[in-house]
């Protein structure tokens, strides 16, 4: 057997054996963290979304006020029910929603054509009251809406009148609706896995060896400091792609059978979509694996190793970050940033924009030279003596 | 929702209606057609389905009202199918993309009502209740040959003396009918339902499209009807909305039916006790009305809504009657009609009547075809009607009277027919997926229309909304269970427990609204 192969799977089967790193590889990456995320966001968005057709209580006061804008809103799906006495104390406590209040001379002002105010009582920092007034807000517009064209239309006269000016919105945008932040999102698990996945591997397998004094022997051995390093980057590898493709796996499970169907009209979340969003983040799996490897190669002990890593777990972040602040183009150039490029494209895909061919390989290529370059740096600290001093 | 769903109404006006009227419209070359009220915005950028290219346009409203930003194609035709080489027309061919990001194959097509409205300046615009179809499905909207794009059948007559012509004598009226013949050109006889199924098919052959959904209001159900009957393979289903069954005969029954919706309507008003208080002898006022309008048409001054001075206007007896009718088809607008017209009647206040009237008359000039609205009914109703004895009485006892009856039959005695397919007047056999709707209140088409037409569509579903008028499909929850229709193939599934949540919009009682 090649002797690069020995190494790395003797580091995968040690760490097949270390429960903490098999859990943070094959568990909490794909698993925990998807869910996590992607979990409150579908159903942020669900609770966010108004659902005009389905049947609504409100509560309002002075019902008997209105009996023809009640009748309105029932119409519009909202039945209206009597609000209980103390109200306001019960939307401040979060018992109740939101209360409509219809005062008594509402009629009376109806009648005379002046604007009669309505009072819609809410609790803004409570989600739920929030969307509920939300709801009643546009119901009662068109209610108005609906008073005022018809007030108008009355007296003979052209509503067009009051419309002075048309703002014509052409949207020249290709994504449309419905980008949302999911691009990022499937971008950011797939990444922020392949760094958990491989993370305990890398500081193990350098500063954790060297602890334990296991490495001295390995690098005794007759075979050259570039094998071993490409068995221990092997090993690293393989955990990183694992854990990439099992938390693409779980997303498409999430997207599959959590129940959020406003949003799948509008996303491109299918399995085919997330093969390629793996696809496109694979070239990330090498750039990770060499990057694990080579900070933990630098560091002195396996805590300064964990603590470096850490901090490493900002690095997929920052080209993005630049990239939304700095809105830069996608061009063949802003394409070989690592990190950015897989952020961009995976954001294209799912928002179903055009991704030129040049824009991959440009985005391969640049992630597998920088890949190249720490590899490099780690195979030139391991060949430094200083490797095996603490 | 807003304010503009409330402008859809007009849309509503443009229904089936048999007064005689034009409208202007232009036409150059250039490489895409060029049609009215279409800019086309990327002429450089197209885009091909099948043989059709399209590219990218701004669609507006005849009146500017609106606009939208579609795809827009052509296809040319010949005007006499018998005879290919001949003259072509060139249909108007839009596509709005589906929303969503996972289309379906089956595409949606909008079938306008009129006959003569199309569907570009009907089923372009907000509150059509077709935004939930268009999530998964592309629309395409196809002006039917005569209307909007595809070669209006237009005649460039005064409308104010058209309309009233017929007032003073019937020779009239044929003397402008046959005018507007002769500046038609081409051969208006080829402009039937027959021959706008098979452009219809020719379409949907050129974008390489398998079986498609229709749906079809008003006198669009009698196209989609039968298209269903001659391209059964072509068709996934059918939405039926405010339907005219196959054997009907339009034209008589009009004035029968909207007398029944004003007696609906008047006996509505009177089980509300503040409609009943507001306006009592509402029954009598509308007759005394049209009894002094007889007499005399009223000379009155009315601002013109463009630039607000007074203007002679006189209003004939027959814009009492459009505005009557016209308001029955949709509950919003019946809402205001017992105050405009007590408004006339009891306190002799007739400018708000005329300026609504002027209004509508205005918007359904913009909108109709006349020439192909003749060529349609002549063709396909009034050769297949006579008068039998008795029927004259009971016009006279409708406010519309014999008047549109008398105009129709002394245009059709000079407007020439067209191909009828032989089966065109018999019941649609079928057991593809129809969902039909009525409105119990509907001026034209009466839910027995409905149930005459599904008599053997055996996998049919009647849906009837109380109290509602001439069209549902932007009504409450139809738009949602409408696409559910389409979803599915099938109308076991949906919902129509929400649609007894719709209820007729209340009277206004004076100028500023109904009662709190």
């Amino acid at each position: 057997m090649r002797q690069w192969l020995v190494v790395a799977l003797k580091e995968i089967k040690d760490n097949l054996r270390d429960k903490r790193a098999f859990f943070f590889a094959i568990v909490y990456g794909p698993i925990f963290m998807p869910l996590m995320i992607v979990g409150p966001m579908l159903l942020g968005a669900k609770t966010g979304f108004i659902d005009y057709e389905s049947t609504t209580e409100v509560h309002v006061q002075g019902m008997e006020n209105a009996p023809n804008l009640v009748a309105f809103l029932k119409t519009k799906n909202l039945v209206a029910v009597v609000a209980p006495e103390n109200f306001k104390h019960k939307i401040r406590e979060g018992e109740l929603d939101a209360v409509l209040e219809i005062p008594a001379e509402y009629g009376d002002r109806l009648r005379k054509g002046e604007p009669e105010p309505l009072f819609l009582y809410v609790n803004r920092s409570n989600k739920k009251s929030e969307k509920a007034a939300r709801h009643l807000n546009s119901i009662v517009n068109g209610y108005s809406g609906y008073l005022g064209y018809w007030r108008v239309h009355a007296r003979g006269f052209d509503y067009e009148l009051t419309q002075a000016l048309k703002l014509v919105e052409h949207d020249l945008s290709s994504e449309g609706v419905g980008g949302l932040v999911f691009g990022f999102l499937i971008y950011f698990i797939l990444v922020f896995t392949m760094m958990t996945g491989g993370f305990y591997l890398a500081v193990d397998i350098t500063a954790g060896e060297r602890e334990r004094n296991s490495l001295e022997p390995l690098l005794a051995l007759p075979i050259s400091r570039f094998t071993v390093v490409f068995g221990k980057f092997l090993a690293i590898l393989s955990f990183v792609t694992l854990s990439g493709f099992l938390s693409a796996i779980s997303l498409y499970l999430i997207f599959t059978f959590l129940p959020f169907e406003e949003l799948a009209t509008f996303l491109k979340l299918d399995g085919m979509v997330l093969a390629c969003a793996f696809l496109l983040a694979l070239p990330c799996a090498l750039l990770v694996s060499c990057l694990l490897m080579a900070t933990a190669a630098f560091t002195k002990s396996a805590k300064e190793a964990q603590t470096y890593i850490s901090l490493l777990f900002v690095v997929p972040m920052v080209p993005m970050f630049i990239g939304q602040f700095a809105d830069i183009k996608a061009s063949a150039n802003s394409m070989a940033v690592p990190f950015y490029s897989q952020y961009s494209l995976i954001d294209k895909m799912v928002k179903g924009e055009t991704i030129l061919p040049v824009y991959v390989l440009s985005s391969v290529g640049g992630t597998l030279i920088v890949a190249g370059l720490l590899f490099a740096i780690a195979v030139f600290l391991y060949r430094q003596e200083k490797i095996l001093s603490n | 929702m807003d304010v503009r769903n409330w402008h859809s109404l007009r849309s509503i006006l443009v229904c089936t209606s048999a007064l005689l009227f034009s409208s202007l419209c232009c036409a150059a070359a250039a490489a895409w057609p060029a049609f009215p009220n279409v800019v086309y915005t990327d002429p450089e950028h197209t885009s091909t389905i099948g043989d059709i290219q399209f590219t990218e346009c701004r669609v507006s409203y005849p009146g500017k009202s609106h606009f939208r930003f579609l795809d827009c194609g052509s296809l040319e035709v010949p005007e006499n199918y018998a005879k290919p080489s001949g003259k072509k027309i060139t249909l108007f061919v839009g596509k709005i993309k589906a929303k969503g990001k996972k289309p379906m194959e089956d595409a949606f097509v909008p079938i306008s009502g009129g006959p003569g409205s199309a569907a570009s300046e009907g089923y372009l615009f907000p509150g059509q209740g077709f935004d939930k179809i268009n999530l998964n499905r592309d629309i395409y909207i196809i002006d039917q040959r005569g209307t909007g794009k595809s070669n209006k059948l237009i005649c460039l007559d005064d409308v104010d003396k058209n309309l009233h012509a017929h007032e003073q004598n019937r020779e009239k009226t044929k003397q402008l009918v046959g005018q507007c013949l002769e500046e038609l050109e081409g051969d208006p006889s080829q402009y039937t339902t027959s021959v706008a199924v098979r452009d219809l098919e020719a379409v949907r052959l050129a974008l390489g499209l398998g079986a498609w959904n229709l749906y079809g209001a008003s006198y669009g159900t009698r196209v989609a009807q039968h298209y269903l009957r001659m391209y059964p393979e072509s068709t996934r289903s059918v939405i039926l909305d405010a339907v005219a069954y196959p054997q009907l005969n339009l034209g008589y029954d009009i004035a029968i039916q909207s007398q029944r919706a004003l007696d609906d309507m008047i006996t509505r008003c009177e089980k509300v006790e503040s409609c009943k208080q507001a306006f009592p002898q509402l029954k009598q006022g509308i007759t005394s009305l049209f009894e002094q309008l007889n007499e005399n048409p009223i000379e009155l001054k009315v601002e013109n809504f463009g630039s607000g001075k007074p203007e002679a206007f006189t209003l004939y007896k027959t814009h009492l009657l459009m505005l009557i009718r016209m308001s029955l088809y949709a509950p919003e607008v019946m809402a205001v009609l017992p105050l405009l017209l007590h408004e006339a009647y009891a306190n002799n206040n007739f400018s708000p009547l005329a300026r609504s009237a002027f209004k509508t008359e205005k918007t359904m000039g913009d909108m109709l075809s006349i020439g192909m609205h003749n060529s349609v009914v002549c063709s396909e109703d009034m050769a297949f009607f006579a008068l039998r004895d008795g029927d004259r009485q009971r016009l006279a006892g409708t406010y519309i009277g014999e008047h549109l009856l008398d105009t129709l039959l002394d245009t059709c005695a000079i407007w020439p027919t067209g191909p009828v397919d032989r089966n065109f007047k018999l019941p649609v056999e079928s057991n593809k997926p129809v969902l039909l709707l009525s409105g119990s209140a509907d001026p034209i088409t009466p839910p027995e229309y409905a149930v005459k037409a599904a008599e053997k569509l055996t996998n049919s579903r009647h849906l009837i909304a109380e109290g509602m008028g001439h069209g549902l499909a932007a009504k409450g929850c139809m738009p949602t269970q409408m696409a559910k229709f389409l979803d599915a193939a099938s109308s076991k599934e949906l919902d129509i427990e929400c649609l007894d949540r719709l209820e007729p919009a209340p009277f206004f009682i004076d100028f500023n609204g109904p009662t709190p």
